[in-house]
């Protein structure tokens, strides 16, 4: 990895003129490195040839027009957007706290759910498919699955329906309304619990 | 021969109301944008999308750019942001989804690659790009194909010199290791 590693910072000029001289002098004794420059070297001219594509030239002549298009259908009522964000920003949350995806979640600690269930369950809430008992699920799983949410979630039931009503369509418009801050800590969020 | 006027001046001019020049600065910098995005994202549709967004905030945030960085700068910061918030929106709409591919149906036709060969050449490049993690991936097209420095990368990322070269070396390495293995050629 060292012999790489002077290798990148070469190619990277990274190196001071002392220090690429003794590099140089280097790659021209050892056969296994000078094989490895040519070849990694080869590989970022091969990259960068990459960069000289033809392209179609109306696309970029029309972007002024369309971008202006784009720009007026944009102008929303403000009101609409601040909901929007609220909803989004809850109904995301709530997949990030309850967490259903993950193996580790409390809401398996006394085994009478399986994970399997449960992420049926998850899925299909927030799908919205309406057709639990497709999954197999009866009516006792079911309530013992959303009292253990609430329970955890600190949040009356009737809000837990609301956000598992949402389907995948409205949420996709949703998470366009999320500030670059929010969607930016939600992202985290999801990375740290392995979600995405 | 007229000269070109300076960034400074298109800025001056827009803010005093000429529309006509924001139409130049997009111009002028609308390839870079475009390429930028395209790299990260992997796809002309959702590139062009990127593009769209840069462009609006461009024209929205504008009229309060005081120079205190370059344009090229600010317009790369701006293009990095929206490529890296496009990419985790696209994952955080993923998961509300059974199936894997809904969102990322793209239409191949849908490019402004004119000649085969050239689309090829796209296709290789964008499957050896997005095996890189986003991170990574940002900072080795800034480096490699957009030819900046560790300043100006510093500058448009808000991170340190030496995280950045670490951060590049690790692409590098990832890259060189895959195309070693024909990896996307086949």
């Amino acid at each position: 990895m060292e012999k790489i590693k002077q290798l990148f910072l070469y190619l990277d000029n990274q190196l001071s003129s002392a220090e690429r001289k003794q590099f140089e002098e280097l790659l021209s004794k050892d056969e296994e490195l000078r094989e490895s420059f040519n070849k990694y070297k080869g590989n970022m001219e091969e990259l960068k040839s990459l960069q000289n594509i033809e392209v179609d030239s109306a696309y970029f002549s029309n972007l002024s027009a369309r971008f202006r298009e784009k720009y007026e259908q944009r102008k929303k009522p403000f009101y609409y957007n601040k909901i929007a964000v609220g909803i989004a920003t809850a109904a995301i949350l709530f997949i990030v706290f309850v967490n259903p995806f993950s193996d580790s979640n409390n809401l398996f600690e006394n085994g009478e759910i399986s994970l399997e269930e449960l992420n049926l369950y998850s899925l299909n809430s927030v799908n919205n498919v309406g057709k639990i008992e497709h999954y197999d699920l009866d009516d006792e799983e079911l309530e013992l699955i959303n009292s253990r949410i609430t329970e955890q979630l600190d949040i009356p039931e009737a809000q837990i329906n609301r956000l598992i009503s949402i389907n995948p369509g409205e949420v996709y418009r949703m998470v366009e309304e999320l500030s670059d801050k929010e969607v930016e800590q939600i992202y985290n969020d999801l990375s740290q619990k392995t979600i995405l | 021969m007229i000269e070109k006027p300076t960034d400074f001046e298109l800025v001056k001019r827009f803010t005093g109301g000429d529309e006509a020049s924001f139409n130049e600065i997009a111009r002028r910098y609308q390839q870079k944008i475009y390429w930028h995005a395209r790299r990260m994202i992997g796809n002309h549709l959702d590139a062009d999308e990127v593009v769209q967004e840069v462009l609006i905030v461009l024209y929205e945030k504008l009229k309060n750019f005081k120079f205190q960085s370059s344009l090229y700068t600010w317009v790369y910061r701006i293009t990095a942001t929206r490529s890296i918030n496009f990419l985790n929106k696209k994952k955080i709409k993923r998961l509300f989804s059974f199936d894997d591919q809904t969102g990322e149906i793209v239409n191949e036709e849908t490019d402004i690659l004119t000649r085969l060969e050239q689309k090829e050449k796209m296709e290789y490049l964008d499957k050896v790009l997005q095996k890189l993690p986003s991170k990574q991936r940002e900072i080795f097209i800034l480096r490699n194909f957009d030819g900046l420095s560790y300043e100006e990368i510093s500058e448009i990322t808000g991170k340190s010199v030496g995280g950045l070269k670490a951060n590049y070396f690790h692409a590098f390495v990832k890259v060189n290791e895959l195309m070693n293995k024909n990896y996307g050629k086949d």
